[in-house]
């Protein structure tokens, strides 16, 4: 194949054995009938018994959706899914729950979640859920990248600029602390956005936020 | 005079993430208009849809409504809900999510289709301006 056609071609799916997802339920039969389930759709689910253990292991895990239910003692679905968004890990999360009550389910969807599963629920609908998931995983993957590849045109200046607006600096106290002129700064950002092609600072943030993915 | 509360669903003709920029343009522009207004409310966007609630007096939600029916961000817009109240339930109005949670879209889109059975309808309808409420409401308790 030349190159250009390689270019063109979608990037191939990834082997079906790199597909990881996470579960976190500390009902024992839960986590057992789940991972056989998902082992079906060549997912490879890895259960974790309570918040804490998912926390633990967090650092060393990639990128993959979490089902995750709500009720467990300690440190409950809602409470690790704070912990996640502290944390900036945005992967999707499925909250697995007897009943989503409107409060839960608002509480959950502001916290970043992307869906609920009402227990008892259909198999088909965990597989069509985790499916779509998996997209979202590959989305802020390619995201990421980009945000990267763009982050990596900036000058070393350029760089501490972005850092630095992106902390909510502003241009006097980057100024200040850089120890620059203000109208320096202000033309080393002025290039730094244009670089970036970005108009305004909610780009900024989310193509820094992205490029940490 | 009364309060006019009114709840409409579209689709969004915007691109996500390539425009991300335009959501918020329209978040700006809607909150300081709203403002101008006394139009309080809610704004939902799926990446799919949007859901937004309104709340102030009946010629400010016209003339708003007026305008936003004609904003191309957006087509097949639907409006589910129109009651006079008696209290503003929103103290102001905010983008009360953005995100791609396939459940708030859920509350979404059974509401677009002309299928779906009136009965039905109305009960979706309700659920998503309590779903809006509590968006507000979990806000307020923790003074966010």
């Amino acid at each position: 194949m030349s190159r250009s056609e390689a270019a063109l071609s979608p990037a191939p799916p990834p082997p079906a054995a790199q597909r990881l997802a996470y579960i976190v339920d500390d009902d024992r039969d839960m986590r057992m009938s789940l991972r056989m389930l998902l082992q079906e759709d060549a997912i490879d689910a890895r259960p974790f018994l309570s918040a804490a253990d998912f926390l633990d292991a967090l650092p060393e895990l990639k990128p993959g959706p979490v089902l995750l239910d709500v009720r467990m003692p300690v440190m409950d679905g809602i409470a690790l899914l704070e912990a996640l968004t502290e944390r900036g890990v945005r992967w999707p999360v499925i909250m697995m729950t007897g009943h989503a009550e409107v409060p839960l389910a608002v509480r959950a969807m502001k916290l970043g979640a992307l869906d609920f599963l009402e227990k008892p629920f259909p198999y088909e609908e965990v597989s069509a859920l985790m499916a779509r998931a998996f997209e979202l995983v590959d989305a802020q993957a390619r995201q990421g990248g980009d945000a990267r590849e763009k982050l990596e045109l900036l000058t070393a200046r350029e760089r501490q600029i972005l850092d630095a607006v992106a902390r909510g600096m502003s241009n006097k106290e980057i100024a200040g602390e850089l120890d620059l002129s203000h109208r320096t700064v202000e033309m080393h950002r002025g290039r730094m956005m244009r670089r970036l092609g970005a108009r305004r600072i909610s780009e900024i943030i989310a193509l820094v936020s992205g490029a940490e993915h | 005079m009364g309060i006019r509360c009114l709840l409409y669903v579209s689709e969004s003709c915007l691109s996500w993430p390539e425009d991300a920029h335009e959501v918020d343009a329209l978040v700006e522009s809607a909150r300081a208009r709203n403002e101008q207004l006394g139009l309080t409310g809610a704004l939902v966007y799926t990446r799919t849809h949007f859901a937004q609630v309104l709340e102030g007096e009946a010629n400010a939600i016209e003339a708003v409504m007026t305008s936003i029916r004609a904003d191309s961000r957006h087509r097949n817009l639907h409006v589910v809900a129109e009651d006079d109240i008696e209290a503003r339930y929103f103290p102001d109005w905010t983008m009360a999510y953005s995100g791609p949670s396939f459940y708030v879209d859920r509350q979404i889109r059974p509401l677009l289709t002309e299928a779906t059975d009136p009965t039905r309808r109305r009960r979706a309808a309700a659920g998503l301006l309590a779903f809006l409420r509590e968006f507000a409401a979990d806000s307020t308790r923790r003074g966010a």
